[in-house]
């Protein structure tokens, strides 16, 4: 029981830190992917395999999602005082939005692609980490065309924007509101209709591919 | 005629220049503040709202460019807030009733220099004022001289424009004093050479902003006639962001928010709380 409430408080402590995770992911597969190739004689069957065709085929910081809220940071509005009010501090965040993406061979002709991002947050908003699960298959004609059709889906990674509290005074009181939209002419509770709430662009992602060499 | 419409300071520009001032509707003005232009690019611009033009519309109406004086107050209230129900009344055609359920904004842009009693219409505008049932906005005024002073040349040599006087104080009551330009902190505006302005009475200076009249875009239209529909508008699109806001509210909005750094030599005497600033009015003093 105590060493379940410990590995839970790591956990949580390691979701606070989306970089932590996905420098150790990155560390723990080179690891993985080198050393055991290396001692592949050691390994069972099923895991020599894995090791031997499994391929980076994507890495990289930053999404469409992300991009999203960095445009989010530019401008801010005056208050009914005249103090200015950015929205660089509530739209920035200490780590962006990063990805992995493998593809094990599982025959000749069939991959399975997989990955993870870690995701990302900022004061007003969250990405949420995100698993990514597809196949691709690929046929081919003779030796230099081939075909191949890959399919992708990615469960989890939306953006959620959070709300702000407006105080608008003697006219219109604490308002939850969008922050981006607080000092339009919107009416306060309709700038809640405009907060993002957006799944990847590209949660499902299809592709047919015909290559020939020549 | 007990009632006297401001002087209309017009040059020689053509009929047809001065339509085209006019003539883009949905569209920013040249002679609106840059305040205004944002409001517009976020659609939502006086929905909900009733602006009643009190004014002259009649055959034998005053004329600029040949049109009535009213004709251009209500074309540059509904200019500023496009989306407000916009609806104009004979200046001396009896009481303007409120409609329910809606925020009302009387547009007065005229001085009145008879005593208020035997007029029903001015009477019924100051109990508005008084009960905070409309926002009553007012023109200061064409003189060069403090509200509530005696006219010192012309017609009304001598007469006090006492509509102004008996709004001056009421809770949701808006005398509008011209400046000769929109203002900026970087380029500040003085007020225009024929404007009234608040004086040394606190009272009047609770009530009295002050706008830009641009009459260099506006095809020589000058007067505080101008500014007052101007902050109809403004009064307008508050409105419809705070739909449960009474008139008090939105009037006092407007007065609070006033700006003094865009204006020259800030002083209450002259300048009132400010120039009326659309963008703090729509603004949340804090938020977290």
């Amino acid at each position: 029981m105590q060493s379940l409430k410990s590995s839970q408080s790591i956990d949580i402590a390691a979701w606070r830190k989306p970089g932590l995770v996905f420098v150790s992911l990155v560390f723990g597969l080179v690891v993985c992917l080198s050393t055991p190739m290396a001692k592949a004689t050691e390994l069972p069957a099923a895991a020599k395999y894995f090791f031997v065709n499994t391929y980076l085929i994507d890495i990289g910081q930053g999404s469409q999602l992300s991009q999203v809220m960095r445009a989010s940071q530019i401008g801010g509005f005056e208050t009914a005082n005249g103090n200015w009010v950015s929205f660089k501090g509530w739209y920035s965040t200490k780590w962006t939005d990063s990805r992995l993406a493998m593809m094990t061979q599982l025959t000749p002709w069939l991959g399975l692609i997989w990955g993870a991002s870690t995701g990302e947050f900022g004061e007003k908003y969250t990405i949420d980490p995100s698993v990514k699960v597809g196949l691709v298959v690929r046929h081919d004609f003779a030796k230099n065309s081939s075909l191949s059709f890959k399919a992708t889906t990615i469960l989890g990674g939306s953006l959620r924007e959070k709300s702000c509290i407006a105080d608008y005074g003697e006219i219109g009181g604490q308002q939850k509101v969008n922050c981006r939209l607080a000092a339009t002419p919107l009416a306060p509770t309709d700038t809640l209709q405009y907060l993002y709430n957006m799944r990847p662009l590209n949660s499902y992602f299809l592709s047919l591919q015909y290559s020939l060499s020549f | 005629m007990m009632i006297m419409k401001q002087t209309l300071s017009m040059t020689a520009l053509s009929l047809s220049m001065s339509m085209s001032v006019f003539a883009i509707a949905n569209a920013q003005q040249a002679w609106m503040s840059p305040e205004v232009g944002t409001a517009w690019s976020q659609g939502y611009l006086g929905q909900g709202v009733r602006i009643n033009m009190i004014d002259d519309f009649g055959s034998t109406c005053e004329r600029a460019f040949a049109r009535c004086h009213g004709a251009w107050t209500t074309w540059q209230a509904q200019l500023v807030a496009p989306r407000a129900s916009v609806v104009t009344h004979e200046a001396v055609t009896g009481v303007v009733g409120l409609v329910a359920s809606t925020l009302n904004v009387f547009n007065l842009s005229y001085s009145f220099y008879s005593s208020l009693t035997s007029f029903p219409t001015e009477l019924a505008l100051l109990g508005y004022a008084q009960s905070g049932s409309a926002v009553i906005v007012k023109s200061a005024g064409n003189s060069s001289i403090p509200v509530g002073a005696a006219v010192p040349s012309g017609e009304y040599r001598g007469r006090v424009d006492n509509l102004a006087v008996s709004l001056a104080g009421q809770p949701s009551a808006i005398l509008v004093g011209a400046l000769a330009k929109n203002g900026t902190p970087a380029n500040p505006a003085s007020m225009a050479s024929y404007s009234n302005v608040a004086g040394t009475s606190p009272v009047v200076q609770r009530n009295f902003l002050v706008v830009g009249v641009e009459s260099s875009a506006m095809g020589g239209l000058a007067g505080t006639s101008f500014a007052a529909p101007i902050v109809s508008g403004y009064a307008a699109i508050v409105g419809s962001k705070f739909t449960t806001a009474n008139a008090t509210a939105v009037a006092n909005q407007l007065l609070n928010t006033a700006r003094t750094d865009t204006v020259t030599g800030y002083n209450a005497a002259i300048y009132g709380r400010g120039e009326a600033s659309l963008t703090r009015a729509l603004a949340p003093a804090s938020i977290r």
